[in-house]
């Protein structure tokens, strides 16, 4: 099974829950946490469509990142409905982490891409991921299926 | 087997991505070739689209997007010809 998590850019949300599905943090993981992640607001508005490999987890299941801007909300309809059309045996789960996007990621987001205050930026993103993260948890559990 | 799919602004993005996941999860050896059909909208299309879909004032906006696909349908034949000619090449 490949798990695709996919949010606007890819650098806060679906990043953070590939790393809560891998088990490099917890739910109750703090600001600090977040930002020592490798990848965490890393990826750029280029690099969306890429995605990102965070690792394997317990069962040696591949668990990617990417970001996919306004196509975030299509994508997995496009896919799920293109593999059934096909009749491709393929094993993946796309999960859409822009739910849990806040006031505080989206605007922390867009101050991290200046310069001067990218610092201020990206601590509010982290700080917004943060307090959404029991939400991006049950994301992550439910395409575990658990 | 010929599929179509309104992608909104994303086409390229959503296009790349999937075309990854296809690759990553192992399509089977199914060939997928995605065409990109924004490049024939036209000026017409886009004031009928928005008339129509935005506005809700379809009988404006329907004929429009249909004297918009008259133009642009010279167009359209040479975008599913070159995709035709780029499959039989690959023949």
């Amino acid at each position: 099974m490949v798990y695709f998590y996919h949010c606007y850019r890819g650098a806060h949300l679906s990043i953070t829950a590939a790393a809560l599905h891998l088990g490099k943090i917890t739910v109750r993981s703090g600001v600090k946490e977040l930002l020592a992640l490798q990848y965490f607001d890393i990826l750029q508005p280029e690099d969306m469509g890429t995605p990102v490999l965070a690792g394997y987890d317990r069962d040696n299941n591949p668990v990617y990142f990417v970001g996919l801007g306004r196509g975030s909300k299509i994508f997995a309809r496009f896919a799920d409905s293109l593999v059934r059309q096909l009749g491709l045996d393929i094993q993946y789960k796309s999960v859409d982490c822009l739910p849990c996007l806040n006031i505080f990621t989206r605007v922390g987001g867009f101050l991290a891409r200046f310069r001067g205050i990218g610092v201020l930026g990206r601590r509010l993103a982290a700080w917004g991921v943060a307090k959404n993260l029991d939400r991006l948890h049950s994301l992550v559990l439910q395409a575990q299926g658990r | 087997m010929v599929c179509s799919v309104g992608l909104q602004t994303a086409a390229d993005t959503v296009i790349k991505a999937l075309a990854n996941l296809m690759a990553i999860a192992g399509a089977g050896g199914r060939e997928i070739v995605f065409i990109d059909t924004l490049p024939a909208v036209n000026l017409w299309m886009k004031i009928g689209g928005i008339c129509s879909r935005v506005f809700g004032l379809k009988a404006i906006g329907r004929p429009l997007v249909v004297f918009g696909v008259k133009r642009a349908f010279p167009s359209l034949v040479s975008l599913v010809n070159r995709a035709l000619m780029a499959e039989q090449k690959e023949v």
